[in-house]
């Protein structure tokens, strides 16, 4: 993309929240219910405030903000697999050339860059354990690679010793830097830039402490996003975009409800819907969602047939995914599938290229006039075949 | 394995076109019932069975199938003495009909007897009330006469009420919940007397709490509370080892603590019932192609029976009213697949649940 393109883009200062439910949200139990079909469960189904559009009623809080939302229910994508599907999605699914795209939100990290705030562009925070993600980047370079805070805590050894005085810290760090610069002439300066770049980004994060304490928070704020793991990350991700942070994902795992389906949606579905609907309606209130692209998706679906322990399998065929915010229009429902959630309504439906292309355009990225470039190779920013889906572009 | 021959013997397979997830005998024994996914009670006339034992020409003739429900039909049980039977639905309506009729009309019906989910109910000794709980953590009592509520209990805190059964005596409940706490409440006055320990039945796993007690029964003198379902290690697709845990009621001990057939196998004990001979007859679900019919004498580390021959992911179990026979809904096998997998006709298929019926020795 040209620089000055860019600028302008930054300027705008858009974020994104990208909540990534890992192993596959059922459709059938939250956005697009079936109730009383073959397939369709046991759950009911409640009214949302989209006139005609019914959640389930595993979604209470998400079905009173549905007119917040832009929900595509047509989600139609190519692979059955975690292995593939997980990349795919969030890779965008460009036609092969021989490269690898970057992550959504390295993406958004490179074309958008940091912002004001200082703080590193690309953070995810996940269950389990942290570290600078470089993989992420593709093409980019590793230095638009994630930094990753396990369990939604600041990393180990985070702040400065008190043995160590703020001027020894800074002798410290200035000896570090000419080791670095000697370190890297002469070689190639995409490592070496990665690693002083989530070094410099580390130590903005050390005066930061305060993004990842969620103990000083009102307790009404715990109570309404939930006492749960999902519930404690996405109020370290408000944090985050509340300090600028410009693409912040939050993952949740132990989603692959193969077995026992029913009762683990009955637990999971709820927790989601009270730290999603949460976040909704905090970014609304603070007018932080006129700026920032909210997304929740996971890698596939799961089937309408139920198997014999009592599971839903992987369904990429037919499944739905929710954004809201900037760009979109609110309290759209694109797509649809057949009574009993087998088929989408149109031969292709929406692939995660179509997909990219709408969240680019969401955030003023013209990505379909739009070009990476990888040295001197132009490299379409999604999928060649595909477009956004306008319906749903304000 | 037992050196006794405990081999249940194959009577006949009835194949339902539908997944079915609990069976019931009535109590004269003449008409087996299977509650489905289908929002259908299906109805099998044992009387007009032909060649029992030949699977070949074994038949059952199915009869009028009683609709009205939504979701799933969750739970299914008859009055001891009046040709009555109670299904219950995961939208929280309970409902009594009288089973022999050709096409049943609710005698009485509750479209919200709970808020959601009906998990289970039982049937107080005498069948002038049932007990049931659901999803809304509540436990309630109804008259079988009318369909009134007469008493409800709340001590399990709003927490997801799995299983309900009453002790013979018809003074108590006992009820247990998501979290494993088995309650054992007075029904007239709803006071909490104990707690049986199962807290083990649950985990918390990342954002999943996994609910591992499926079924509370007492066994026919009241001395043995039996409480049945997995205890769980992981979440996602439910990741567990089938337990039966058996309690001394009068002292409120765990008896026996019954690690029910193979490890990554066995995942979850559906349902289970305590044969007059002594042993347990369970039915359990796994992964693709796991899941077993297995009889175990408590006590013994090894089970005296069991085989998947057929049998496999099974969910509902019935002994009939002389224990002579038991009926097992199991799962067709190849019933998962990712992916949109049509049949040779070009059809989404659903799954079915055939029902294994066995002579006990």
């Amino acid at each position: 993309m040209h620089p000055a393109i860019a600028n302008e883009i930054a300027k705008n200062n858009k974020q994104v929240l990208f909540v990534w439910l890992d192993g596959g949200m059922s459709q059938l139990e939250s956005w697009d219910p079936k109730p009383n079909t073959r397939f369709g469960g046991p759950f009911r189904t409640i009214p949302t405030t989209i006139p005609g559009v019914h959640f389930s009623e595993l979604l209470p809080r998400m079905a009173k903000l549905a007119d917040k939302l832009s929900i595509v229910r047509n989600m139609h994508t190519q692979d059955n697999s975690h292995s593939a599907g997980v990349p795919r999605m969030l890779r965008g699914d460009p036609a092969n050339r021989g490269v690898t795209y970057p992550y959504f939100g390295s993406a958004v990290s490179k074309i958008l860059g940091p912002g004001e705030s200082g703080l590193p562009p690309y953070v995810w925070i996940k269950p389990g354990s942290g570290g600078f993600k470089p993989e992420n980047a593709g093409f980019l370079g590793p230095k638009y690679g994630a930094i990753a805070f396990g369990d939604g805590k600041r990393p180990e050894n985070f702040t400065r010793p008190d043995a160590i005085s703020p001027e020894q810290d800074e002798l410290r760090n200035e000896l570090r830097r000419r080791f670095s610069d000697r370190f890297a002439k002469g070689r190639r300066p995409t490592a070496n830039e990665a690693q002083s770049y989530v070094y410099d980004m580390a130590r903005t994060l050390m005066a930061r402490a305060d993004l990842f304490d969620t103990t000083t928070l009102p307790a009404r704020d715990l109570d309404r996003y939930g006492r749960t793991e999902l519930g404690q990350h996405m109020l370290v991700a408000r944090n985050m975009l509340e300090a600028g942070v410009r693409f912040v994902q939050v993952t949740s795992y132990g989603w692959d409800t193969h077995g026992d389906h029913f009762n683990g949606s009955a637990s999971l579905i709820p927790k989601f819907d009270a730290a999603f609907a949460s976040m909704i309606e905090d970014l609304d209130d603070r007018g932080m969602l006129d700026n920032t692209l909210v997304i929740a998706m996971s890698e596939f679906g799961r089937t309408p047939r139920i198997n014999g322990h009592h599971g839903r399998d992987h369904y990429p065929e037919a499944w739905s995914m929710v954004m809201a915010g900037t760009g979109l229009v609110p309290g759209a429902v694109i797509g649809a599938t057949d009574a009993e959630g087998i088929y989408v309504d149109s031969p292709h439906g929406n692939d995660i290229g179509a997909v990219f292309h709408t969240w680019y355009h969401a955030l003023g990225i013209d990505s379909m006039n739009e070009e990476f470039y990888n040295a001197d190779q132009p490299l379409p920013m999604a999928h060649h075949e595909m477009e956004p889906i306008r319906e749903v572009l304000a | 394995m037992s050196d006794e021959n405990f081999e249940p013997q194959a009577v006949g397979t009835i194949t339902p076109d539908f997944a079915l997830s609990t069976v019931r005998y009535s109590p004269c024994g003449r008409i087996l019932t299977g509650a489905g996914f289908d929002q259908t009670i299906h109805r099998w006339n044992l009387n007009a069975m032909e060649n029992p034992g030949d699977e070949k020409t074994f038949t059952v003739p199915e009869i009028e199938k009683v609709k009205g429900h939504n979701g799933f039909v969750s739970a299914l049980e008859f009055h001891p003495k009046r040709e009555i039977a109670f299904s219950a639905d995961s939208w929280g309506q309970l409902k009594a009909w009288s089973y022999l009729a050709e096409e049943p009309e609710p005698i009485w019906r509750l479209p919200k007897a709970h808020d959601g989910w009906l998990r289970d109910l039982a049937v107080g000794d005498e069948g002038d009330w049932i007990a049931t709980c659901g999803r809304d953590g509540l436990c309630r009592i109804f008259s079988t006469i009318n369909g009134g509520q007469l008493a409800e209990f709340s001590g399990h805190n709003g927490e997801d009420v799995f299983a309900i059964a009453v002790h013979p005596s018809g003074t108590w409940a006992v009820s247990g919940d998501l979290k494993g706490r088995i309650l054992q409440w007075e029904i007239k006055s709803g006071k909490i007397v104990r707690e049986f320990e199962a807290s083990d039945f649950y985990l918390l796993h990342r954002l999943q709490d996994l609910a591992g007690l499926r079924k509370l029964v007492f066994d026919p003198t009241g001395k043995t509370l039996i409480a049945g379902g997995s205890i769980p290690t992981g979440g996602g697709n439910f990741r567990g080892r089938a337990h039966v845990r058996l309690f001394d009621f009068e002292s409120g001990k765990v008896a026996h603590d019954v690690v029910i057939g193979d490890e990554g196998k066995d995942v979850i004990a559906h349902d289970v019932a305590l044969h007059p001979a002594g042993y347990l007859v369970v039915c359990t679900t796994g992964q693709s192609g796991s899941g077993n019919l297995i009889l175990h004498r408590p006590g013994e580390t090894e089970p005296i029976y069991k085989s998947n021959k057929g049998t496999v992911n099974c969910h509902g179990l019935a002994l009939s009213p002389d224990a002579k026979q038991v009926a097992v809904s199991a799962t067709n096998r190849g019933s998962n697949a990712n992916g949109r997998r049509l049949d040779k006709e070009g059809n989404y298929p659903h799954n079915h649940s055939p029902i294994y019926l066995y002579a006990l020795g």
